[in-house]
C-alpha cells in the first residue's frame, strides 16, 4: 500500500463500519481521506459497498435503513458521523447525488438559489455568478423548468447546486450513468477547473475506472465492502489486479 | 337571481378555498392527505372564542391570537404526530390525520362543551345594495380577506426564499436534504401555514353562523374542491373552493338542497375517471 | 304475582345466609328488581344525546331531568324511595339507543325510561316497546307511530308538531289580521321536516291560504337559495322548522335581503342561545311556539325549577325550553310513581297512566294529560319571543287562549 496523503486532510474516514437493519456487514474498517485541493476516486464493483459508503458520509444512511455500527467520519475538524445531511452540508459538503435528483418543478435558476441558500445572500449571489460562468449553457437556460431539460444539462445544473453552496469538498456519485460519453467527458473535462476557481476538494463515485483514474490524483477500490486497493490513481491504474477484475470487465462492457 | 346565487357562491367559495390551499399547503410539504383540516377550521373558531370572550382581548389582538394559536398548533401536529410517524404510506398517514380530527372533537368538546356558542366579533354586518342584487358586507369581507391571505400566500411562495425552500422540499426529499433544506422546519412551517389558513376560514364560517364542532362539515368541502382542482396544485386549490361553492348555490337553489352533494360529487369522480390529478394539477404527481 | 313470590323467596335465601336479621327484614319489604324496585331506590332509565350533534337541545333537557329527581330525592324521594336516575349518552345514534333500552329491560332492569329523543330509532324501536313492556314515559320527540294507535307502554312529554303547526299558524294569520296568509315554511329535508310540512300545509288551507315549502339541509354553510325563494314568493310570514343553526342562518339572510315579515319557529328553536346569536336587530321578529314557558316568562311559576337549577350548578338554562321540558318530565315521572302507590311495578305503572293521569306541571307547561285514547300528553302551545330589553322571554297570552286553533 502507498502513503496515504501528505495534505492537510478534509475528509477522514476511520474505521467505518456500517449495516442494513442489523444484518451483515455491508462496510467494514473503512479507512479513506480526502486531502485539501485533492480529487480522490472510489472505484469497485455494483455491490462493493461504494453507494452505502457515499450514504455514510453524507448522512442519508438512516432514511434509506442503514446504520453506522463503528468508526467515525469527519470534515476538517468537524466530526459528522450521524449527523443529519442538511447538517452535513452546511458545514461544507456539496453534493451531486446519483441520478442527478435536481428540482424538476424549479427554474435552473431556482435550483442554484436553493444551493446557494445556505450562504449569505451577497456570497450566494456571487457563487451563483462563478457556476453560470462555469457553465454558460445553465446561463442560458436560466428560467427553463429543470425538468424540461437533457440529461447532460440536468447533470451539469446538479453539480452547479452543489457548487452554489461553495463547499469545501463535493461528492459526486455516479455522474456518467445514463448519459452520452461526450457529455460526461465534457463535464469531467471541467473538474480541474472547478478545483482551482472554486478550491473545492472533491471524491469522485464512478463506475467508468478509466474516466475517474485520469481525473483523479488517488484512488481507492473497494470491494466487498472493504479497501483493498489504494494509492495514486496512476499506480491503481496499472495495478494488475485492478487491470484484471475491473478496468477489464469495464473495458469489455464498453467494447461490447 | 342569478347574480345573488354566483356573489353569495363566491363569497363561500373563497372560504372553501382558503381552507382547501391549507389543505395543498400541507399535501405538497409533507404528503400527507389531511382528513383533519375541516377540524383545524374548527379549531380557529374556537381560538376566537377563547381571545374574544374568555381572556377578552380587544380584536386585533383576537386576530393575532387565532393566527398564532394556529401555527403552534400546526408546528405541534407535525413534530408530534406527522414527523415521528412520517414516511408510511398514504393509508395509514390518512388514519392518522383521521384519529387527530376525532381527538381534536373531543378535546374540544370537554374544553368548552358540546352546546354551540355564540360569537360575535366586530366585522362588518349590514348590506350594499346594488340595483336589486343584496349583497352581505360579512360575505364581501370574507371573500376579501380570503383573496388577500391567498394571494400573501402565492406571493410568499413565488417570491421569498422560505417559499423557495418550501417548494423544493415540495419537489423531492431527498434532492432537498443534499441541498442543505432544513426539511423539518419547512415542513413544520408548511403545517403552520395550512392550520393558519384553515383557521381564518373557520372564523369566517363561525361568524355566518354558530361556533360548533359540526362546522367540520361544512369545512370538508374544501376535500372535494383539492380533488377537482388538483391536490397539487396552488391555484387548483383556490379555484376548485370557488367551484364548490358556486355549485352549492346554483344546485341548491336551482334545484334542491339535496341536488348539491351531486352535482358536487360526480363532478368529482368524473374528475378521478378523466384527469385524476385534477384541473388544474400536473400529471407527474408525487416524487420521482 | 308469580315473579314477584320467587324474588321474594330468592332475597330471603340470600338474606338467610348472611345471617344477619337485618337483612332478612329489608328483604321481607318489597323489591322487585326486575323492575328496578329495591327497598331504599327505584331505578329510573334516561337517554339522550349528552353529546354528539344533537346535544346542544337534548343536553340541557337531560339536565333539567336530572335537576327535577336531584330535587325530588332531596325532598325525600317518592314513597320513601330515591329515584336512581341512570343515564345513557346516546350521541345522536339509533344503535346506542336500541342498546340501552334493552340495557333497561334486562341487565341493568329499571322502572321505566324517559328521553329517547332520536326520532327515527324511536319508530324503529316500537314493536320493541310493545313486546317489553318497560314504560317509556316522556320522550324528547314523540314519533307518530309510538302514539297512533297508543300502546300502554309509551308516553310522550313534548309539543307535537302538528299543535306547533296549528298554533302558529293560527296566532301569525290572526295576528297580523289576513284573510288568506301567503306563508313561506323553510324546513329540513328529513322524515320530520316533510310530517312539519304537511301539518303547516293543513293549517295554512284551513285559513285559504297558500304555502310555499322550501328545504334545506341540516349541514348548510348558507341559506341564500332559500331566503331568495322567500324573496321572490313575498310571504306575509316565514315558519321554520329544523336545528337552531338552521334559524341562524334563515333569519340573518332575510335581514341582509331585507325581508322584513315575522318569522316563527318549531319550540326546539327557541333557545337563548339563537337570540342571542341572533342579536336584537335580526331576533326582535323571530317568534316560537312552545308548551314549556322558559323560567322568565313566568318568573312565579317557575321559582322553585330556577331555584334548583341554580343549586344544580344550571342556573344559565333555566330559561331554556329544553331545560324546562326536562324539568316537567321529572316531575311527572316522579308524581306518576308516587300515584302507582308503595309498591310499583312497570305492570301497574303502565295501567295507572293508561287509565288516565294528570300530572301537575306548576304552570311551567301547557296541561299534561295522559288518556287511554291519547298518550301525546301536551296539546296546548303559546307563541313567544324574547324581549333584549328586559333580558327576558315574553309570552303573547296565556295557554287556553290558543286552544282555539287546535283542531
Amino acid at each position: 500500500m502507498m502513503s496515504p496523503c501528505n495534505h492537510e486532510s478534509l475528509l477522514s474516514v476511520a474505521g467505518l463500519s456500517v449495516s442494513y437493519g442489523g444484518k451483515a456487514l455491508v462496510l467494514s474498517g473503512i479507512d479513506l481521506s480526502v486531502g485539501k485541493g485533492e480529487i480522490v476516486a472510489i472505484l469497485g464493483a455494483n455491490g462493493a459497498g461504494k453507494t452505502t459508503l457515499i450514504r455514510a458520509i453524507s448522512g442519508l444512511l438512516k432514511l434509506h435503513g442503514g446504520a453506522i455500527l463503528a468508526g467515525q467520519i469527519k470534515i476538517g475538524a468537524d466530526d459528522t458521523t450521524r449527523l443529519a445531511p442538511e447538517t452535513i452540508v452546511r458545514l461544507g459538503l456539496g453534493q451531486v447525488p446519483e441520478g442527478r435528483l435536481v428540482f424538476k418543478n424549479l427554474t435552473v435558476e431556482e435550483n442554484l438559489d436553493v444551493g446557494a441558500a445556505v450562504l449569505p445572500r451577497e456570497k450566494g449571489r456571487r457563487t451563483m455568478a462563478a457556476v453560470y460562468h462555469l457553465f454558460p449553457r445553465l446561463a442560458e437556460r436560466r428560467t427553463q423548468l429543470a425538468g424540461l431539460m437533457s440529461g447532460g444539462e440536468q447533470q451539469m445544473l446538479a453539480l452547479g447546486r452543489a457548487l452554489a453552496s461553495s463547499p469545501r469538498l463535493i461528492l459526486v456519485d455516479e455522474l456518467s450513468l445514463g448519459l452520452a460519453p461526450l457529455i460526461v467527458r465534457d463535464i469531467y473535462a471541467q473538474f480541474k477547473t472547478i478545483r482551482s476557481e472554486f478550491g473545492t476538494s472533491m471524491l469522485i463515485v464512478e463506475q467508468n475506472a478509466r474516466l475517474a483514474l485520469d481525473v483523479s490524483e488517488r484512488a481507492y477500490v473497494l470491494e466487498r465492502g472493504e479497501v483493498v486497493l489504494s494509492g495514486l490513481s496512476a499506480d491503481v491504474a496499472t495495478s494488475a489486479r485492478i487491470h484484471e477484475s475491473y478496468l477489464g470487465v469495464q473495458a469489455e462492457a464498453s467494447h461490447g | 337571481m342569478l347574480s345573488q346565487f354566483i356573489f353569495s357562491g363566491l363569497a363561500l367559495g373563497s372560504i372553501y378555498g382558503l381552507v382547501a390551499l391549507g389543505f395543498t399547503v400541507i399535501y405538497k410539504a409533507t404528503q400527507v392527505f389531511n382528513f383533519a383540516q375541516g377540524m383545524l377550521m374548527v379549531c380557529g373558531a374556537y381560538f376566537a372564542v377563547t381571545a374574544s370572550i374568555h381572556l377578552g382581548l380587544p380584536f386585533p389582538l383576537t386576530i393575532a391570537f387565532i393566527l398564532v394559536g394556529a401555527g403552534i398548533l400546526g408546528i405541534a401536529i407535525y413534530f408530534l404526530l406527522i414527523k415521528p410517524l412520517g414516511g408510511q404510506a398514504l393509508l395509514p398517514m390518512i388514519m392518522i390525520t383521521i384519529a387527530l380530527s376525532i381527538i381534536l372533537r373531543a378535546v374540544i368538546e370537554l374544553i368548552y362543551g358540546g352546546a354551540p356558542l355564540t360569537l360575535r366579533l366586530p366585522l362588518p354586518s349590514g348590506v350594499f345594495v346594488l340595483g336589486d342584487v343584496r349583497i352581505s358586507q360579512l360575505h364581501v369581507t370574507a371573500a376579501v380577506v380570503s383573496w388577500l391571505c391567498m394571494l400573501l400566500f402565492i406571493v410568499f411562495f413565488r417570491r421569498s426564499r422560505a417559499g423557495l425552500l418550501m417548494r423544493a422540499t415540495a419537489d423531492g426529499y431527498e434532492a432537498a436534504v443534499l441541498s442543505g433544506i432544513r426539511v423539518d422546519r419547512i415542513n413544520a412551517a408548511a403545517w403552520a401555514i395550512g392550520t393558519m389558513l384553515a383557521a381564518i376560514g373557520g372564523v369566517f364560517l363561525c361568524q355566518l353562523q354558530l361556533v360548533s364542532v359540526e362546522l367540520e362539515n361544512i369545512g370538508l368541502l374544501a376535500l372535494p374542491a383539492v380533488v377537482i382542482g388538483g391536490l397539487q396544485s396552488v391555484p387548483g386549490a383556490i379555484l376548485g373552493g370557488l367551484l364548490v361553492g358556486l355549485i352549492e348555490q346554483l344546485a341548491s337553489g336551482y334545484i334542491s338542497p339535496k341536488a348539491r352533494d351531486i352535482f358536487i360529487y360526480v363532478p368529482l369522480l368524473l374528475i378521478l375517471f378523466i384527469r385524476p390529478w385534477g384541473l388544474f394539477g400536473q400529471k407527474e404527481l408525487g416524487r420521482v | 304475582m308469580i315473579t314477584t313470590g320467587k324474588t321474594r323467596l330468592r332475597a330471603v335465601f340470600i338474606g338467610t345466609l348472611l345471617g344477619l336479621g337485618a337483612c332478612v327484614a329489608d328483604a321481607m319489604a318489597f323489591e322487585s328488581p326486575q323492575d328496578g324496585v329495591y327497598t331504599d331506590r327505584i331505578d329510573w332509565g334516561m337517554t339522550a344525546d349528552m353529546s354528539g350533534p344533537a346535544s346542544a337541545a337534548q343536553a340541557p333537557w337531560g339536565h333539567g331531568f336530572q335537576t327535577a329527581i336531584k330535587a325530588i330525592n332531596e325532598k325525600g324521594g317518592v314513597n320513601g324511595r330515591k329515584i336512581n336516575v341512570l343515564t345513557e349518552d346516546t350521541r345522536y345514534d339509533a344503535t346506542v339507543e336500541r342498546v340501552a333500552y334493552d340495557k333497561f329491560v334486562s341487565q341493568t332492569p329499571t322502572l321505566g325510561t324517559s328521553g329517547m329523543g332520536n326520532s327515527s330509532a324511536q319508530t324503529a324501536l316500537v314493536p320493541l316497546i310493545k313486546r317489553n313492556k318497560l314504560p317509556v314515559i316522556g320522550t324528547y320527540t314523540t314519533a307518530k307511530v309510538a302514539i297512533d294507535p297508543p300502546t300502554p307502554y309509551f308516553y310522550g312529554g313534548f309539543c307535537g308538531f302538528k299543535e306547533m303547526a296549528q298554533v302558529g299558524i293560527g296566532f301569525f294569520t290572526d295576528h297580523l289580521k289576513l284573510q288568506s296568509p301567503k306563508v313561506a315554511l323553510v324546513h329540513l329535508d328529513v322524515a320530520s321536516g316533510k310530517e312539519y310540512s304537511s301539518y303547516v300545509e293543513a293549517a295554512v288551507t284551513a285559513r285559504g291560504g297558500t304555502v310555499k315549502s322550501i328545504p334545506i339541509k341540516v349541514v348548510a354553510a348558507d341559506a341564500t337559495p332559500q331566503v331568495l325563494e322567500i324573496l321572490a314568493m313575498k310571504p306575509d310570514y316565514v315558519a321554520i322548522h329544523g336545528v337552531p343553526t338552521t334559524a341562524i342562518l334563515v333569519i340573518k339572510a332575510m335581514k341582509q335581503y331585507g325581508i322584513d315579515v315575522p318569522a316563527f319557529a318549531i319550540t326546539y328553536l327557541g333557545t337563548p342561545g339563537v337570540y342571542e346569536n341572533l342579536g336584537p336587530d335580526a331576533g326582535k321578529n323571530y317568534y316560537f311556539v312552545s308548551c314549556f314557558s322558559p323560567a322568565s316568562s313566568d318568573p312565579k311559576a317557575a321559582a322553585e325549577m330556577a331555584a334548583a337549577a341554580d343549586k344544580a350548578g344550571f342556573g344559565p338554562l333555566k330559561d331554556d325550553i329544553n331545560f324546562v321540558a326536562g324539568w316537567v318530565v321529572g316531575t311527572t315521572v316522579a308524581q306518576a310513581i308516587a300515584k302507582v302507590g308503595a309498591e310499583p311495578t312497570r305492570e301497574k305503572l303502565a295501567d295507572m297512566l293508561n287509565a288516565g293521569f294528570t300530572a301537575n306541571t306548576s304552570g311551567l307547561s301547557s296541561e299534561l294529560k295522559y288518556t287511554a285514547a291519547d298518550h301525546e300528553g301536551l296539546h296546548g302551545l303559546k307563541p313567544l319571543n324574547y324581549d333584549y330589553s328586559a333580558k327576558a322571554f315574553k309570552s303573547y297570552g296565556d295557554y287556553k287562549d290558543f286552544d282555539k286553533y287546535l283542531k
